[in-house]
């Protein structure tokens, strides 16, 4: 594995391997940088991109995006307040407190520095973790696979949004979409109303810039926002030393963990970054300070919120599952290039995977002096007038998906979805649980199919086969786990009211 | 216990998906049922995701139904956290139908009218909708960012942007 592991790294030291590290980086901590651009939008905005590029540079500029961004949305939230993406809302408490102070330098230097360490350790985690998975989904066949995209849509479907029910729905209406177009097995149509356009299905891509993008870019036209507070723009990143990083070891190590779990089951997003603040709050020495400038509250959640990613994309990468908006935007630029995520990626693909592992880990190296250097260019930008943004934004976006198939059809694609997912948003259902739903359709329905066939029909396969059935069973324990716990607590509190009653006897 | 008023957003939106399940089942009834070497077929799937939506709708329908009568805690429609936790603004339909319209006419022109035309239209529509926005950042956004989209995908990228009749007739070289 080192070998691999090493030849993974190698193989990204090429020219145009670095510079796709780089302009991803730069890329993605501009678009982390942006209020209302998140790290899975600035991805799906890149993928029209990355169609004309061989698959190994397309994954190397993707992961400089994924680690960009994370600490791009950071710039923001410390300097002014305003999280640039919803995991950074965390760091404001402490670090807008620093900037107060005049350590904002330091604070963004903390953020940097924790933020490289957190992903670091999670890209350990991850090529440590995804070669025996991948290895043991070998003895997958197509119940466990179906059994096991059921098991993601739900993890995903609870975890997306208050409304379990709604967050299913978007599970599922994601996997209706894929239903549309020819069928893979009968070849005949479906859903398609005699229109040839629709005969391919709709594009992935253009889908997903719809629903992160550009509805996103409609809510912000639609419910205009403040104006940013201006700030003192002659800051720079000062990278703190090992002293003020021996100070923050146990925030950065609290982070580290929280993430990780946090990714691996896939919340993801806030939820790692403030959970992961609450521990550190929890566990410091000086539990006082935070929320007056701690420089512990800014490590731990930019520690968190950077481990998260690389645990997210275990299930991802061994088993086809992904558990975050941006691990399914990786897998989608895998299929954009011709090659099905799943369980056998390992095995029939191991050298593009490593590739994308030595891009993770030199991505994370090379954040620190990319941050440093584009810090200027992300301030100038923080300030950009959101009329300007919004507009900016959805233009690329129609331009980009133009350029899939030289085809408006896709721009009309990413214009239909996107107002679709802006009504979405607005009723409190998931579009990310939509895109995931439509991530995984792409084998549900195969797997389904082929496992009744191997059974004649009968759908008993799914409760004979050992993991299949425990997988099922976890589905639905994930599913009913919010009214389980809502009975819980009510039965809980009731006990606890009829012990406060005074006996009538003895008062 | 909160009660909440019968024609809420989560009746509408169960009704929405239950309507959504019987139109998914209605469009594919033609297709053919499975055979022994395909046992779900081509309708199988999807009339099985209909029926859970369905079911997910009803589900919806039955827990407004009881919120409106004071049997369950009515759940507030909390936005959804996914997009930008800055606070946002109230609603404005006028933007949000305008934005809509504008990106609309702007992938049905894109080809006849050129790329660069009725990119440079579109932000420049799109901005003045908007407003608020000075002449210098207007002009150089409506102008600059076009060209800067074009020069990325039509001479780093190679992509073929669409030149169009009207950016045919502008640009066209002289005899």
């Amino acid at each position: 594995m080192l070998e691999q592991l090493l030849g993974g790294l190698l193989s990204t030291l090429s020219v145009g391997g670095l510079l796709a590290m780089l302009l991803g980086l730069a890329w993605g901590t501009i678009g982390g940088a942006l209020p209302g651009v998140s790290g899975p939008q600035a991805m799906a905005l890149l993928l029209p991109l990355t169609f004309g590029m061989d698959t190994g540079t397309s994954l190397m500029l993707l992961a400089g995006v994924w680690t960009g961004a994370n600490y791009g949305g950071s710039i923001p939230a410390i300097l002014i307040r305003t999280p640039g993406t919803a995991s950074s809302a965390a760091c404001i408490m402490d670090g807008n407190e620093l900037v107060r102070q005049g350590l904002a330098g330091k604070a963004l230097g903390v953020s940097l520095v924790c933020g490289c360490i957190g992903g670091f350790l999670s890209i350990v985690l991850l090529v440590a973790l995804v070669i025996p998975l991948g290895t043991a989904a070998l003895a997958f066949a197509s119940p466990e696979i179906f059994a096991m995209t059921i098991f993601g849509l739900t993890v995903i479907s609870t975890l997306s949004g208050p409304s379990v029910v709604k967050g299913i729905a978007s599970g599922i209406f994601g996997l209706l979409l894929t239903t549309v177009g020819l069928d893979q097995i009968s070849g005949l149509p479906r859903f398609t109303f005699g229109r040839t356009e629709l005969l391919s299905g709709f594009s992935l891509v253009a889908v997903m810039i719809g629903f992160f993008a550009v509805s996103e870019m409609l809510y912000q036209m639609a419910h205009p926002a403040a104006e940013r507070p201006a700030f003192d723009r002659k800051v720079n990143t000062a990278l703190p030393n090992l002293r003020e990083l021996a100070a923050v070891w146990r925030a950065t190590m609290i982070g580290s963990i929280v993430g990780i779990i946090v990714g691996i089951a896939g919340a993801g997003g806030p939820v790692s970054s403030f959970v992961a603040y609450a521990e550190a709050k929890r566990w410091s020495k000086r539990p006082e300070l935070f929320g007056k400038g701690s420089m512990e509250g800014v490590a731990a959640p930019e520690t968190a919120n950077n481990s998260d990613q690389g645990s997210a994309l275990v299930p991802a990468l061994a088993l086809g599952v992904p558990s975050s908006a941006s691990a399914a935007i990786i897998l989608a630029a895998l299929i954009l290039h011709g090659i099905q995520p799943g369980p056998f990626l390992m095995q029939r693909h191991s050298e593009l995977v490593f590739s994308f592992f030595g891009a993770l880990f030199l991505t994370n190296v090379l954040m620190i002096p990319v941050g440093i250097v584009i810090l200027r260019l992300c301030m100038e930008l923080v300030v950009v007038r959101p009329a300007l943004l919004a507009s900016g934004v959805l233009a690329l976006s129609f331009t980009g998906t133009y350029a899939l198939n030289l085809s408006v059809t896709d721009s009309a694609v990413a214009l239909v979805f996107g107002v679709i997912g802006y009504a979405m948003r607005s009723f409190g259902f998931s579009t990310a649980a939509a895109v995931l739903g439509m991530v995984l359709g792409f084998i549900m329905e195969g797997e389904f199919r082929r496992s009744m066939m191997m059974s004649y029909g009968s759908p008993d396969i799914f409760f004979t086969r050992p993991i299949a059935a425990g997988l099922l069973v976890l589905a639905l324990l994930v599913v009913s786990r919010p009214m389980l716990a809502r009975t819980w607590s009510g039965l809980a509190s009731r006990r606890a009211s009829r012990g406060t009653i005074a006996d009538p006897e003895t008062g | 216990m909160n009660r909440r008023p019968l024609v809420s957003p989560d009746l509408v939106v169960g009704l929405a998906l239950i309507a959504v399940g019987v139109g998914v089942v209605s469009a594919i009834s033609g297709l053919p049922a499975g055979t022994v070497s395909d046992p779900l077929g081509p309708r199988g799937f999807p009339t099985l995701l209909a029926f859970v939506v369905i079911l997910l709708g009803l589900v919806l329908v039955a827990l407004a139904v009881l919120s409106a009568i004071g049997l369950v805690p009515g759940a507030a429609l909390k936005p959804d956290w996914q997009g930008d936790a800055d606070s946002q603004g109230a609603l404005s339909v006028g933007r949000l139908i305008g934005g809509i319209v504008a990106s609309a006419a702007y992938v049905v022109l894109l080809q006849p009218a050129g790329y660069l035309i009725s990119t440079a239209a579109y932000l420049a529509v799109l901005v003045a909708l908007q407003g608020g926005v000075p002449r210098l950042p207007f002009i150089a956004t409506v102008f600059g960012f076009p060209l800067s989209l074009f020069i990325l995908f039509a001479l780093v990228l190679g992509v073929p942007m669409p030149a169009g009749f009207v950016e045919g007739l502008i640009f066209r070289e002289a005899p």
